[in-house]
């Protein structure tokens, strides 16, 4: 800084004689170029660029290009230093963004310019930005899912994005991309009655685990979007041979990983499994622990992904009731009264740290197995931010953490709230998979903070950092406490006096990222808030299909799971209702599609919008046909995998499918697909995007509308030859 | 009786008596009118503003004056007015030198006039825009600073480490 004013002070001296006093010349053209190169053959102006205080120059250079404003840093110490101070930014976001002084980074960079403007730009287009929605049903037939589970990869896919969905009832597992069914994969149930044995689920990316009652552990390989077509391997394994099953290898692209493994975990008696752990990396390529399981009764077991006891430690007396690990140095378990911090390797207790409360499920009962089922449904909540070494334990009404970076010296800070307010959900903010790994940065902007929010049964959302400074004295300060107000009464009148009358908490869901939290509530309502000004910034609302009723008219259907993109930068995510229905939404371009975006703004604006609006009736009708052409294969699947099931018999299947590839079945389905995309054509058309072309249409002239028309028409075209190569190619297969 | 007008001093003593919508433009003005006067004006007003030259303060009020009944984006829509294309009146009137255009972002600054503030930092950023530094240097009359090696250092930090 002393340099700038230096420099500055050097510059005024040597100027000030030259000149009078400027008096305003008649327009020319000083912002151009042309006229301020010979500018410099006249006496420097008196006042500078450099004069501007520091929040003008920011605000100048914030109207810039982020690929502009790294050169500008170059051009002297004063503009670096605008660019970089610490103070000044600071200000200045707290300001704008109302940001404390530890925040999550949008950028994750050292550059407060360009987190400044990117940060801007990604609020203005989840704001403001051109929306795309897309609602699509999970469910084969017209009876809704229960989805218990779901888990999203926006990144998967080739960015493209994969969703899957548990429903515990039936033990199925569905993963298809976020926008929409197409490429569905589907891993149906093992046996019936599969939900009576689950204790704990934990679904990842790659494999379903599911703890049961009588201590098996049941590892079910997920069938990547790419193998869609390849036959999946399904073995009955006896679960009380002792020694785990051999693997069997399986035939089929991509499918090398399909195996089911059930390993008993407790030989003697039958020990529910309550807690699974699994290293997202895991691979059956190395003998390590890369899962962990802990049973009622306090034992904590490592395994290979293909069935091997790695390790294992008993707890005496306690019951584990969740695991988290990094998978490279710890473990970290808690019981109903304590918290383990374990090594990974060795399986040793590094630390134990008391809760100060005891984490109860009611029953009064011996401690039979009733018992320890019982802690399924009423456990507490542990999330560990092992980036930054914090363990987070939410349980009715307390909210503890404990910071394990020196294990000499756990610091702790909480946060208890009053006696007749509990925690409903908790979420932890959304992180990029890379950012999970890497330690936290401190020399990031924002010092690389880390948000968390809970869900008080009074409705209210309470924001807080977990990797704020830990204070004895003041616990946890959430950063910001909402009252988000859910308005039904204009998608379903009466809806709140219900919700008043049973005593409902009015918000179903939340899902928190770095600058935004969901709120989601009945009837596919949507909230976006923002996390640090509390303002709401838009509304998302899902419908729910009328059909749905039909089965259940009486009941209100609840947003169970809202997916944001947790890098901000792309405004997109899906909102679900337990029910297996679903909505993409996506405001403005992918940062990917960015380019495109802005070469499509040089048209001229009717022109413009006209072409839109036609891409996205001929993007739409596309859907239609291929939600139908889905909803067939769905069917056939379903036949086949029925099929599979029942006859247990891999031949059949084989026969089964080769029949499928017939000639035969292919022109009957073709024909049935064609029949009906041509109804569903004329229902939809005129349905739903007849507002659409009415709008095109009235922003146009009549030459715009003829010339809709027959894109339509061409559209409709291209989409029956599509479906019909494309049925083709799948009969080939 | 005629409205009471605001009389604005500039630094070198010259007097300019506005519009009272023109003067409370300025947002400063405009509470320094309220607070003084909580029953309204009654009289001509005085403002003494010693820290503007008064051909910077008559081109800042010419401003004010053409720009009297224009209404504003709210000043918390930060994003509406970052996008808003500059006017081509505020274009013209910014056909002005550098340092004229420095001082008026700089009294409309201490003014509190953000609409002004604002146009003018849009027009200095076109005229960084697409420029090297060395250009930048040359527009701006900016004394390179740095030594080689602090440059290249900056440079090379400019591939800045970003993780999604």
């Amino acid at each position: 800084m002393d340099v700038a004013n230096h420099e500055e002070e050097a510059v005024k001296t040597s100027r000030v004689d030259k000149l009078g006093n400027t008096i305003v010349s008649a327009p020319s053209s000083p912002i151009k170029q042309r006229k301020l190169s010979s500018s410099i053959v006249e006496p420097p102006p008196k006042t500078t660029i450099n004069d501007l205080p520091n929040e003008v120059l920011v605000r100048v250079f914030s109207n810039l290009q982020v690929t502009e404003l790294n050169q500008l840093r170059v051009v002297c110490k004063r503009w670096n230093f605008v660019m970089n101070d610490k103070h000044t930014w600071n200000q200045s976001f707290k300001s704008k963004f109302n940001t404390p002084r530890v925040f999550p980074s949008v950028t994750n960079s050292y550059n407060w310019m360009h987190e400044y403007v990117t940060r801007t730009d990604a609020i203005r287009k989840w704001k403001r930005g051109t929306s795309f929605h897309n609602r699509y049903s999970l469910s084969y037939s017209e009876a809704p899912m229960m989805i218990t589970q779901q888990i999203s990869d926006f990144n998967a896919n080739s960015r493209l994005g994969k969703l899957i969905s548990y429903d515990q009832r039936s033990g199925e597992v569905r993963i298809h991309g976020l926008k929409d069914t197409r490429n569905l994969s589907y891993l149906p149930s093992p046996s019936m009655n599969y939900n009576f044995d689950q204790v704990c689920v934990l679904l990842t990316q790659k494999y379903l685990l599911v703890g049961k009652r009588n201590g098996c552990l049941d590892i079910r390989s997920l069938p990547t979007m790419s193998s869609q077509q390849s036959a999946y391997s399904y073995k009955t394994i006896d679960t009380n041979d002792g020694s785990p099953p051999p693997l069997e290898q399986v035939q089929g692209e991509g499918t090398d990983n399909n195996e089911e493994v059930q390993v008993e975990i407790q030989n003697s008696s039958q020990v529910p499994v309550l807690s699974i752990a699994f290293n997202p990396e895991a691979s059956q390529k190395y003998k390590r622990g890369d899962i962990i399981t802990g049973s009622a009764t306090g034992s904590l077991k490592t395994w290979s992904l293909l069935g091997q006891l790695i390790k294992r430690v008993r707890i005496q007396s306690e019951v584990i009731l969740n695991i988290a690990s990094d998978f490279k140095k710890f473990i970290i378990v808690n019981t109903e009264t304590n918290v383990y911090i374990i090594d990974y390797l060795e399986l040793t207790i590094l630390k134990k740290i008391p809760l100060g409360f005891t984490i109860w499920n009611e029953y009064q009962g011996p401690r039979n197995i009733e018992y320890y089922l019982r802690f399924r449904d009423c456990k507490n909540q542990l999330d560990v931010d092992f980036a930054d070494f914090n363990i987070i334990i939410n349980y009715k009404r307390y909210i503890k953490v404990y910071n394990f970076k020196d294990l000499n010296n756990i610091l702790m800070k909480d946060l208890t709230l009053p006696d007749h307010i509990t925690i409903t959900i908790s979420k932890m903010q959304d992180l990029t998979l890379s950012r999970q790994k890497r330690a936290r940065n401190k020399n990031i902007i924002g010092k690389d903070g880390l948000l968390f929010a809970n869900l008080l049964s009074d409705d209210r959302i309470i924001i807080w950092n977990v990797r704020n400074e830990y204070d004895d004295e003041t616990g946890i300060i959430p950063i910001t406490t909402l009252r988000p107000k859910m308005t039904y009464d204009k998608y379903y009148p009466g809806l709140e006096d219900f919700i008043e009358e049973n005593e409902l908490q009015s918000i179903t869901a939340i899902t928190i990222n770095s600058l935004f939290i969901a709120v989601g509530g009945y009837k596919g309502v949507c909230k976006l808030y923002d996390n640090f000004t509390g303002a709401c910034l838009r509304v998302i609302s899902l419908k729910n299909p009328k059909h749905f009723s039909l089965y259940a008219p009486n009941v209100v259907i609840p947003t169970s799971f809202i997916h944001l993109n947790p890098d901000v930068r792309d405004c997109n995510g899906v909102i679900s209702s337990s029910i297996g229905y679903c909505q993409y939404f996506q405001f403005g371009d992918l940062t990917t599609d960015v380019n495109d975006g802005k070469k499509s703004n040089n048209g001229s604006f009717s022109k413009n919008n006209n072409r839109l609006s036609a891409t996205k009736i001929k993007r739409q009708i596309h859907y239609a046909v291929e939600d139908f052409e889905r909803d067939i294969e769905d069917e056939r699947l379903r036949e086949e995998l029925a099929l599979k099931f029942n006859g247990d018999d891999e031949t059949r299947l084989k026969n089964f499918l080769n029949e499928e590839g017939g000639e035969e079945g292919v022109d009957e389905e073709l024909a049935l697909a064609i029949a009906l995309s041509q109804s569903q054509h004329q229902h939809q058309l005129d349905q739903q995007y007849s507002r659409d072309i009415s709008q095109v249409s009235s922003l146009g002239e009549v030459d715009g509308e003829e010339e809709n028309d027959e894109e339509l028409q061409l559209a409709l075209e291209l989409s029956r030859i599509m479906h019909e190569e494309e049925t083709n190619g799948y009969g080939e297969v | 009786m005629s409205e009471p007008k605001v009389i604005m001093v500039s630094s070198d003593e010259e007097r300019f008596k506005v519009d009272q919508v023109v003067a409370e433009k300025s947002v400063t003005i405009k509470n320094m009118i309220r607070d003084l006067n909580p029953d309204g004006l009654t009289e001509d007003f005085e403002v003494p503003v010693s820290t503007i030259r008064a051909n910077v303060l008559s081109k800042v009020l010419e401003w004010c004056e053409h720009h009297k009944t224009t209404v504003f984006p709210d000043e918390d829509d930060e994003d509406a007015k970052k996008t808003a294309p500059i006017e081509e009146w505020d274009r013209t009137f910014f056909r002005v030198d550098q340092e004229m255009l420095y001082e008026i972002i700089l009294a409309a600054n201490f003014l509190n006039i953000t609409p002004l503030r604002d146009s003018g930092c849009k027009i200095v950023a076109e005229m960084i825009r697409g420029k090297s530094p060395e250009e930048l240097r040359k527009v701006f009359n900016i004394t390179n600073d740095f030594t080689a090696e602090e440059e290249a250092a900056i440079r090379r930090e400019n591939e800045w480490a970003e993780d999604r």
